[in-house]
């Protein structure tokens, strides 16, 4: 044991000095810093069309757009850092990324770790299911499609993104003020794509995704059908740090400034017309 | 202590220690069954690609088996465990199997593919003259392998299974991939919930640690034993 606690300290001792993380704090950029570096770097998920995806080797979709437009009338170019959606939040509280635009909706517990610019989006959550599957057809309402679910049987497999709205809409959450199927078991996948696929192969009953996502999903993916009742209502908004004033106050600035325009409704006009 | 307190909150008053602990239960019990099927698999592989047999079945077999072992060495986890869960299974109507069995068949195979290196590498290792001996004085060759020449080999590779055992242990960490929690996916989610992850993941990082002392200290234990009657 003794050999092992030795072993143990050396262990993080090296790791911590390694990283040096022994009385440093978290540095981020500032306004200024950007403006001189010439660069603003954007975490997103781009495996989340129309929002954002890749067309080759170009990022491309609503976020972007609006990034590009911010990068465009701060006069910097724009670094996109593509990750998956749960460290989209993390890697602007810990100043790694500038801007987190990754469809990314804005709730309490988020506005904990990062500020929220205005909102650029209003959104809801579809439910995907089979193509063939004719459980909710009836449906109507947000009501008659929740009582359903939740006299599924118990343990049924649903899935959404990790650390999406859906994923909390299935499992519940405080801060999105879901109370969640306590007979449904969530399970969570990297993509929305995945959690599609995982329904069209049979190992979900259905998926939780966002609407104009889910429209995409339907677009591209042959077997799955969208139920378009909106199960819950949210607006998407720009990650900033929370250190990093200035940056908010532009940001809101441009975005009020698109949405008085007419610009951000173009964007998303072109991208979700099918 | 903000980011201990959002720890507590996240972890114990919301629950997030059930998750851990059913993240871990699903991390050992990946690792143990993948460790089994692949010292069974990879025995089996070993045996099939060193015989010198002349019989087509073996022959075909052999062809397979090469085959098998390249793409399980040659290719990372996380893209079989994603080959294999969203494009084979479905395809060969194994679409349904739950995500977590799919997970220990997949770790499996993949240990199938090392263990029949560790194993093929065992056998070579006992010296030929072992064979001769146990031919000369009467065994036959099936006798010769499984009386002399396997009891060598096992000792010779138990240190090498302990690593790939080892590796097993950390590579699970993949397995979110297919959307099974396993221990490191727990502590994602529990960081996740208020996007503190300072405490969460020095904790995961020490599991992970802990885990992988124990697992050396046992191996060290049977090779001691083993060694035990050794001449040094």
């Amino acid at each position: 044991m003794k050999k092992f606690l030795t072993l143990l300290v050396t262990a993080i001792l090296a790791v911590t000095c390694a990283f040096g993380l022994v009385g440093c704090g978290a540095s981020t950029r500032d306004l200024d810093d950007i403006l001189s570096s010439g660069y603003i770097t954007v975490a997103t998920n781009a495996e989340f069309a129309p929002f954002e995806s890749k067309e080759g080797e170009t990022y491309v979709g609503i976020d972007i757009e609006i990034a590009e437009k911010i990068a465009e009338i701060l006069g910097v170019s724009l670094r996109i850092n593509n990750m998956e959606f749960e460290s989209v939040v993390t890697s602007v509280q810990k100043g790694q990324s500038d801007l987190a635009l990754a469809a990314l909706t804005i709730n309490e517990t988020r506005k904990q770790a990062i500020n929220f610019s205005d909102a650029y989006c209003g959104a809801a959550q579809y439910l995907i299911v089979k193509a063939t599957d004719t459980t909710f057809d009836a449906c109507t309402t947000k009501e008659d499609v929740e009582t359903i679910i939740a006299n599924m049987t118990n343990g049924t497999k649903a899935t959404a993104q990790a650390g999406t709205t859906g994923f909390f809409y299935i499992k519940g959450s405080e801060a999105f003020e879901f109370d969640g199927y306590s007979n449904i078991n969530a399970t969570s996948m990297n993509t929305a794509t995945d959690a599609a696929q995982d329904v069209i192969n049979g190992n979900a009953a259905f998926a939780v995704v966002d609407d104009e996502v889910a429209k995409q999903l339907v677009a591209t993916m042959s077997g799955v059908k969208a139920i378009e009742i909106a199960l819950s209502n949210e607006e998407y908004g720009i990650g900033i740090n929370k250190q990093n004033l200035a940056l908010k106050f532009v940001v809101d600035s441009i975005i009020a400034e698109m949405k008085a325009s007419g610009e951000i409704a173009e964007i998303i006009a072109r991208h979700t017309a099918e | 202590m903000v980011i201990w307190q959002m720890f507590v909150d996240s972890f114990i008053t919301q629950g997030g220690y059930k998750e851990a602990l059913k993240g871990l239960a699903v991390t050992l019990v990946t690792a143990i069954s993948a460790l089994i099927i692949g010292i069974i698999l990879g025995t089996t592989i070993a045996f099939i690609l060193l015989s010198k047999s002349n019989n087509p079945l073996v022959k075909t077999l052999k062809i397979f088996f090469k085959g098998y072992v390249a793409f399980f060495r040659g290719t990372p986890i996380a893209v079989q465990l994603l080959f294999i869960y969203f494009v084979i299974f479905p395809a060969i109507g194994l679409g349904l199997l739950k995500a977590e069995i799919v997970g220990i068949i997949i770790f499996g195979l993949n240990s199938g593919a090392y263990v029949s290196e560790i194993m093929r590498g065992g056998i070579l290792s006992v010296d030929k003259g072992q064979t001769e001996a146990g031919r000369a004085l009467g065994l036959s060759s099936v006798q010769t392998m499984l009386k002399i020449i396997i009891p060598q080999a096992v000792k010779n590779v138990i240190p090498t299974i302990g690593n790939e055992f080892v590796s097993l242990l950390k590579e699970t960490s993949v397995l979110s991939f297919i959307g099974v929690m396993d221990l490191t996916k727990a502590f994602r989610e529990i960081g996740g919930g208020n996007y503190e992850y300072t405490i969460p993941y020095l904790i995961l990082a020490l599991a992970y640690l802990i885990l992988v002392y124990i697992v050396t200290n046992i191996v060290k234990n049977i090779e001691r034993r083993m060694r035990a009657s050794d001449r040094q």
